[in-house]
Formats: structure tokens, sequence, C-alpha cells
């Protein structure tokens, strides 16, 4: 069986999944990415295609549609390379899409007898998710609009895949009702043999101090550091928690530069803004961003850390979360859907209100003084995603089973 | 001048001091139609603009007779009333404090008190001085509601404004100064504000409650039983929705509609004066004396000095004695 994964970010969510299959001795796998936005990813089997970043959007096109106008671009860039590589014999069984940036636009038209396999992620609304949630961040007038149509591309996509998956049960009931039959609930998968808890991890600050696990940590990871995920909460919560524990160590890990929402206005960044806010009230010498980490140090954080918190807008969620408890973290989340979905108050972690800043100093700060009364916590945590989301037991079989019904019925219709 | 001018400027003024804002305007139009340039015609219009809510045809007036003192020579304006410059120049204030645009109105109230200082003006700037610190929005939107409860309606007006200055967005001040509108009489623009709060968020029971009394305020008692409908879908417990539509119904005419949903309103909630009222008075039109008691009862029982219920059960007695009367008569005739 071919099995082709495009996303423009290759491999993006699909990096565990890709990686299993291409040591399938029946499965030969492609993959197809923008060569300007994808990392470093090769695997030995893995047939590398890649396009050419697509043209910037038209300078005159309004600001609602510019995202699918991107996608458009995008799709056509993804017509032209595969239609080459059709040429020379190039016909995939499957395909996997992340039909966020249009690259899945066109697929059906090049490959129709190809199962394409959709990854769908979110489906945004003005009301009731992420748009308006923090009131630091009020609903416009304008969003009510401009969310409607940034769901273009999501809707080309739930008509043209045949195969639908999301990640998670909220992920997937943000989609339109009528769509929501088809989808399958199937998530990344969490690698736990390699996410696990070390007794003996330690993490090395930039200023040469080690950390070790079982010292007093408080850790928080985010790929950006931006209100979405909460940083601003726990960086007001900070100064508190920090003058109750004068020995906790603050790790953050995460980018400066914002993802999902926008800068700060008055600031260059988030982080810039938070500490010039709390300037004076936070233990700089205890605070250590550490920025974008390797796998392995992103890893020895979660290790070492003694309380782990972990805030989302009702959004996507975060696979760090997943990994941290993986690792046996005590995660301390914040109480909205998409991880109220996963950790259950008192039984595999804690939840606050997301707003709350006293609960979450609070939580926090008895978390960290008896870290054995939250032992049953950490192995829950870990069980949860041992049983629900290990890629290899969980994940895997999931999408075999998947290729195997399809393979049937392709074999059935001949 | 012409002497039909003369009267019409005279008539209208006296239509101003009245607060007959609406005759003043149609006779200050009249008067600008004879001349297009007065002064005098000009600045009453804006004043009645202003005191109506139009600032935005009030603005364009008083720019315009601005730009003319300002084309005048040195000399010629040395020669000007400061007291009228002044009213100009505070009208301006007004008309721009109304649109929202607080500093630019703090310059002109400034100018203005400084040729001509007044308690008022001096009022005028410290408010518009105070709203106009940096109050977090959610503060400016309570003090608001807080003056809106206390009656300082210009207060109140002038917070939710500022509120929205700082989030022209926000359904709650949108909602707050609607509703105050709304109860003031600027039906057209509390129907804006009202109507974008519930763009904003359309799940708030409230919003649509609200837009159905405006509809009933402008007579159109079927959207408003809409609007009262869809607040109940929201709200099923909503009594003051139940009790509203009682009075759309009631309106229409639809008495038995009325009654049911006076009955839900004081299900929800036995304790609500209005709906006993409401409820009694119809059953007094009814010709249920009996039933009409006892409601008002209740009502003055839940507030003894109840204007209206008074009224309402004075009626009552008064029919009753008259029916027993009549009954007698008939008796004794049989």
């Amino acid at each position: 069986m071919d099995i082709l994964f495009i996303h423009p970010n290759f491999p993006g969510q699909f990096r565990l999944l890709v990686t299993a299959l291409s040591q399938e001795p029946d499965i030969k796998v492609y993959s197809l990415g923008d060569e300007s936005w994808m990392p470093a990813f090769e695997l030995p089997v893995l047939q590398r295609l890649s396009y050419d970043k697509p043209e910037p959007k038209g300078v005159a096109t309004h600001p609602y549609v510019q995202g699918f106008e991107a996608g458009v671009r995008r799709g056509q860039q993804v017509v032209r390379t595969l239609l080459a590589q059709k040429r020379e014999g190039l016909e995939p069984e499957v395909i996997y899409i992340h039909p966020g940036w249009g690259d899945g636009l066109y697929l059906k038209e090049i490959f129709p007898n190809s199962t394409i396999i959709g990854l769908f992620e979110y489906y945004y609304h003005a009301r009731g998710a992420d748009v308006g949630f923090d009131p630091e961040f009020p609903l416009s007038f304008d969003d009510l609009f401009r969310v409607r149509t940034l769901n273009t591309l999501q809707l080309h996509a739930l008509e043209s895949c045949d195969i639908h998956l999301s990640p998670t049960a909220w992920q997937k009931s943000r989609y339109p009702k009528a769509y929501q039959a088809q989808i399958q609930c199937i998530h990344e998968g969490i690698d736990t043999e390699q996410v696990c808890p070390n007794p003996d991890a330690s993490f090395t600050l930039a200023n040469g101090q080690i950390i070790r696990a079982g010292d007093e940590v408080l850790t928080f990871v985010s790929r950006s550091l931006e209100p979405y995920r909460g940083f601003h909460c726990l960086m007001k919560a900070l100064p508190e928690i920090m003058r109750l524990r004068p020995n906790c160590q603050v790790l953050i890990v995460g980018q400066e530069e914002a993802h999902y929402g926008p800068e700060p206005r008055q600031a260059e960044n988030w982080k810039a803004k938070c500490l010039k806010e709390w300037a004076g009230q936070i233990d700089t010498e205890r605070l250590h961003f550490t920025g974008l980490l390797a796998f392995a140090d992103y890893l020895k954080v979660l290790q070492i850390s003694r309380v782990h918190v972990y805030l989302s807008y009702p959004f996507i969620l975060s696979w760090s979360m997943l990994e941290a408890m993986s690792a046996g973290c005590l995660v301390l989340g914040s109480d909205t859907a998409p991880v109220q979905e996963v950790i259950k108050q008192g039984e595999n972690g804690l939840l606050f209100p997301f707003f709350d800043n006293n609960a979450l100093v609070a939580m926090a700060t008895v978390a960290l003084a008896q870290p054995q009364d939250d032992d049953h916590l950490r192995i829950a945590a870990r069980r949860t995603i041992q049983t629900h989301y290990d890629f290899n037991t969980i994940i895997y079989p999931q999408h075999l089973c998947l290729l195997k019904q399809l393979e049937e019925t392709t074999v059935t219709l001949q | 001048m012409n002497k039909l001018l003369e009267k019409l400027i005279k008539d209208a003024s006296s239509q101003l001091e009245a607060q007959d804002f609406a005759k003043a305007i149609e006779l200050y139009k009249q008067a600008l139609k004879l001349q297009a340039n007065n002064a005098a015609t000009q600045m009453g219009l804006a004043m009645a603009y202003n005191c109506t809510g139009n600032s935005t045809e009030a603005l364009k007036l008083l720019q315009s007779l601005l730009a003319t003192i300002q084309a005048r020579s040195a000399k010629e304006q040395a020669t000007l009333d400061p007291a009228t410059l002044a009213e100009i120049l505070a009208q301006t204030a007004v008309a721009l404090q109304q649109l929202g645009q607080f500093d630019q109105a703090l310059v002109f109230y400034r100018q203005a008190n400084s040729l001509y200082p007044s308690d008022a003006l001096t009022h005028r700037i410290s408010q518009l001085t105070a709203s106009n610190t940096a109050l977090p929005i959610d503060q400016l939107i309570y003090q608001a509601q807080q003056h809106h409860a206390n009656k300082q309606t210009d207060e109140a007006i002038l917070a939710y404004k500022a509120a929205l200055q700082i989030n022209s967005d926000s359904d709650l001040a949108q909602h707050g100064l609607g509703n105050l509108l709304r109860e003031q009489g600027d039906l057209q623009n509390a129907l804006f504000y009202i109507q974008q709060a519930i763009i904003m968020q359309p799940e708030i029971a409230e919003y649509h409650n609200t837009l159905g009394m405006l509809f009933q305020q402008k007579g159109e008692f079927e959207k408003a039983i809409t609007f009262h409908r869809r607040a109940i879908n929201l709200d099923p417990q909503y009594a003051a929705a139940f009790c509203n539509l009682g009075v759309a119904f009631k309106n229409l005419n639809r008495a038995e509609e009325a009654i049911t949903a006076y009955r839900q309103a004081l299900q929800i909630n036995p304790n609500m004066p209005e709906a006993h009222n409401n409820l009694g008075n119809l059953l007094r039109a009814m010709g249920d004396l009996v039933g009409a008691k006892a409601s008002l009862k209740q009502a003055l029982k839940l507030i003894p000095d109840y204007a209206d219920a008074k009224r309402n059960l004075d009626e009552v007695v008064a029919m009753a004695k008259l029916l027993v009367k009549k009954t007698r008569v008939n008796k004794s005739v049989g």
C-alpha cells in the first residue's frame, strides 16, 4: 500500500504515525510539505517530496479571505507537485492530510480513487470557545464575521475527505453537527515508553545550575508563551507562589513569539509584558525561561517537575499536557473543556478555574509543599495516558485497523 | 429680519424652553428655509438636536457656525458677545461628548468656561475629567449601572459612553446605554444599541426582553411578543418577560393570553407586584371583580403605596358597589 502524508510543516501531527508506518514491510510512505517550512525530518525509507513556498496573498485581498486565498495558492502548489509525481507513477491508495492550510483542497481532482484521511483539529466559533473567552480580549463585532469565514478551508475539507479524524472528543464537538457522526476520535498519540517518569533526571540551567527530580520545581510548557495557553495567568500567580515557596524554582519552556493570538500592544512579546508588569514582585533568580528545547531536554524538564501548570483557552489540547501526565507530573490544569476531557479533578490531576488566580496559587503552593500527598494523582495521570493515548498500544492499532478495512474494501470492490 | 422669520425663531425658542423638541425642530427648520445662514436659527436647531440625541446633525450646524465666526476679522470677532460664543462652544462640546469624543469635548468645554465661566460648565468639566481617567471598562459599566439605578441619567450615559470608547463592542455597555435611552424615549438610538448587544451576545434573555419593551413603546406589540418569547425561550424562569408578554397581549386585546402570561409570571415569582396589578386590572376589565380585587390587594400588600394598584382597586370597589346596587334594583323590579 502506498500512503502519502501531506502537511506543510511535515511531519507535524503525523510524526509518530509516519515513523511507525515507514517500518511496515507492505507499506510505502511518501511525504509532501512546504520546503520553506518543514523541519529536518528524515527516515531511511521515506520518499520525501516538497513544494516551493506558495506566492503570498494578494495585496487587495479582503482580510477575511486572506487565509482562504493563501490556502488556494497552497492547494495549487500541491497539485502542480503531485501532478508531476503522478506522471512518474505515483498513485497513493491513502492520503493523510492536515487540511488547515489548504494542501488538500484539490486532491480529489487528481487522485479520485485515493482514500483521503483528514485530521480535523479545530473548527472556529465566534462564541463558546476560544474567541472572546478571555475578558481581557473580548469578542469584537468584526470577529463575528471574520471567524465564520475562517472555517472555509475546513468546510471544503469536510466535503472532500473520505475519513475524518479528530484528536479529542471536544475538538470533534466543535464541528458542524451534520458532520460530527462521520468524525472518528483518534488522537495523534503519545509514546509513553519514551515519555516516562525518571527519578534520576536532571536539567542544567543556562547559568550552570543543575536541578534534579525531587527538587521543588514548578514547570510550565507551551510552544508560545501567550494568553491562549494562560501564560499571563501563570505570571500573575507567580509573585505569590514564589513568595510562599521561597525555595521553588520555576521553569518556563516556550518561545517568545505568539502563535495563536496577537502580540501585546505595548511590549515586544507577552513575556516582556508580564515581566514588566510584575517587575520587583517575582524573584527572577528563581525564574528560568528556557526558550524552545530539544525533545530530550524538554523531557528532562517534565521529569524533574514537582508541579506542572497547564492552562488553555477552550481550544486545541496541547500534546505537552498529555506528555506531562505521561511523564508522571502532577498537572494543575485549567478547568476548560479540552483539559477536563482528560483530567478528572482529584483523580488524575487537579483543576482550577482559568481566571482564578487565588485558586492557582493555593493549589500550587500546597502541592509544592507536600509532593508525596499527590503521588496517587501522578500515577493515575500516567495510567490515563497509557490506557487512552499511548501511540503503540492504542493509537497505532487503530490506524492499522482503519487501513486494513480500506484495503479489504478495495479488494472487495475489485 | 422679516417678521415671519422673527416669529418662527421666537416660537421655536419657546418650544425649546418647553422641551417640545420635535415642535422646536420643525419650527427652526421652517426658519432655516427662510434664511439658511441665520445664526440664531442654527444655534437653536443645534440645541434641539443635542437635546434629542441627534448629535451628528447638531455638530454639523455648530461647526458651520464656528467656521463663520472664525472667517470674520479679529475686530469683528472682538465685538461678539462672550456668552453667545461660550454657548456655541458648550453646545459643540455637548455634541462631541454625546458622540463619545470625550477629549475634544473637554477642550470645547474648557474654552467655553474660560470665555464665560459658569457652575454648569465647571461641573461638566469635572464630570468629564473624572470619567475620562483610565478606569477599567468593568468599573465604568458598574458606575453607569449605579448612576442609572440612582436616576442620574446624564452621568450614566456618560459612563456608558466612556465604556464604549474603551470597547465599542461591549454588550453590557451597549445594552445598558440602549436600555437607558429607551427609558428616555430615544427609541431610535436605543434600538441600535440593544440590537448590537443582541448581536454580540444572543444568548442573554434580558437583552431580548429589553428589545420587546422597546417595541411596546413603539406600539409594535406583535414584534414585542416575539422578543419577550425569545427571552422566555432562553430563560424559562424569567418572570419579568412573562409579565411584559402579558402587557403586549393585553395591548392587542388578547386578554386570555395576557392572563395566562401574568399567571405564569406569578407562578415563577409570586411577589411580583406589577404582575398582580396587571392581572387585577385585566380581570377588572373582564368583569371578574372578585379575582381582580384579590390580585390588586396582593399587589398592595407587596407595595402599600402602589398608586396604580390603589386606583385600580378603587375602581373595582366602585364597580362592585354599582353592581350590587343594580342587582338590588333588578330584584326589586323583578
